[in-house]
């Protein structure tokens, strides 16, 4: 079948398999658009990607879920090159290791932050209990999370 | 990868969606959020019916109800701010927020898995769900559950309505699980409406036990036209812990799930106790 819908700002078309998720169609069409499969049920958060703004695990979603949606994966956010602010303060606070978790934590906090730009600590915490992160723990991502949503009110 | 599947279908109409249900039979299926659907892999499912075309992505408020349609996702719940936020924080305690954002409540009440929150938290409510058949049936979810075991007509439900509560109503909800993401050893909700300080009606429901959720009876009659203290909530916890109709499974041994009972009837009451 063929499905539409729009990737990191471009209106895309792929043939899909009427029985795949999203996260199975990324990585068939651009390998490293999504991170990590490790659980396929959701609970890692590894492959979280936004439709429409909502932070939503890319292996549980089915393709024809998507159709006519906005998608923004990891590469919509930022690169290497041109790393946005949550990025730059997840490296500044030392809050990633091996990296597999962190493009979902990424995503999931860019998602808290469009529906509550001042979130609490608590909501913070909320947001990242969708992931689970086995190297560096989770007290540094929320202080980059807090760094990053004082870089966004100081415009740097 | 749902290897077998092998259309999608979004139906117009809910007269299409039932067409649809009667010509695939087992081979097909409505996709909620879909989340069940991935995890199950069933090898049967050849074809995916989508619910997207039919509007039922809505929740609205009359006089007595508020109804939620069917393709809401748990997270758009959460805009429903009743008794003093608790029914809420309920909803926020289910799965993680990514999957809140994708599970539909619909699909969460059609599978109708004796552990889920969400049975325990509407039975406690007394949500009704609408089901078309042909016709629109309103139905408890007690009644819901029984007529999905035995009738055989294939259905779409399209709405979960709940009652508006006034503010002599209170809410407690609490789920005991391994870890805060994991599916529900067992889960209790308890609703009480006062009359000043007396409890003129309670609901008292366990889910998870492991079969589906059920009254406890005992503990509703003890708590009529009684003040919610100490000794009452204490012996609430004794009559709920004696009498409540637990069983083993595998994870959770049946000794267990009978303290756990009396527990969480008293944690719930002293969170009630709490809000008055």
């Amino acid at each position: 079948m063929i499905i539409n819908f729009i990737l990191n700002g471009e209106e895309v078309n792929y043939d899909a398999y009427p029985g795949e998720t999203l996260f199975e169609l990324l990585r068939r069409y651009h390998h490293y658009e999504v991170k990590g499969n490790n659980c396929k049920t959701g609970e890692c958060g590894a492959c979280t990607v936004l439709i429409d703004g909502k932070p939503i695990p890319s292996c549980t979603l089915l393709v024809g879920k998507v159709i006519g949606k906005r998608v923004t994966t990891i590469k919509g956010i930022g690169d290497i090159d041109n790393p946005d602010l949550i990025q730059k303060s997840f490296v500044e606070e030392g809050a990633i290791q091996c990296g597999y978790c962190i493009p979902g934590i990424i995503i999931s906090v860019e998602g808290l932050l469009r529906k509550n730009p001042n979130p609490t600590k608590d909501d913070i915490k909320e947001a990242l209990s969708s992931h689970i992160c086995r190297c560096t723990g989770y007290v540094q991502q929320i202080e980059a999370v807090e760094k990053a949503i004082q870089k966004i009110k100081e415009g740097k | 990868m749902l290897k077998n599947v092998k259309e999608c279908f979004y139906p117009e109409s809910l007269e299409e969606c039932l067409k649809l249900l009667s010509d695939f039979k087992e081979n097909g299926d409505i996709v909620g959020g879909g989340v069940d659907i991935v995890w199950r892999e069933r090898k049967e499912l050849e074809y995916l019916i989508y619910l997207d075309k039919l509007n039922l992505n809505y929740i609205k408020e009359d006089n007595n109800y508020i109804s939620i349609g069917a393709t809401n996702t748990l997270d758009e719940l959460e805009k429903i701010n009743i008794l003093n936020g608790s029914f809420r924080n309920a909803l926020k305690s289910v799965a993680t927020p990514i999957l809140r954002n994708v599970i539909t409540i619909g699909g969460t009440i059609v599978r109708g898995y004796s552990w889920s929150d969400i049975l325990t938290i509407f039975i406690t409510l007394e949500g009704k769900v609408k089901v078309f058949d042909g016709e629109e049936n309103i139905l408890s979810i007690d009644e819901f559950l029984q007529y999905k075991k035995n009738s055989k007509k294939k259905f779409v439900l399209t709405e979960i309505d709940l009652p508006k509560f006034d503010n002599s109503y209170h809410f407690s909800y609490i789920r005991f699980t391994r870890t805060g993401n994991d599916i529900p050893l067992i889960n209790e909700g308890v609703l009480v409406k006062l009359n000043g300080k007396k409890v003129e009606k309670v609901n008292i429901i366990l889910g998870g036990r492991p079969g589906f959720p059920v009254h406890l009876d005992e503990v509703e009659k003890f708590l009529l036209n009684k003040e919610l203290d100490e000794n009452v909530i204490n012996l609430s916890k004794e009559i709920a812990t004696k009498t409540s109709e637990v069983q083993d499974d595998m994870r959770l041994s049946m000794d267990y799930r009978k303290n756990l009972s009396g527990v969480l009837t008293k944690r719930n009451l002293i969170k009630i106790m709490e809000e008055i």
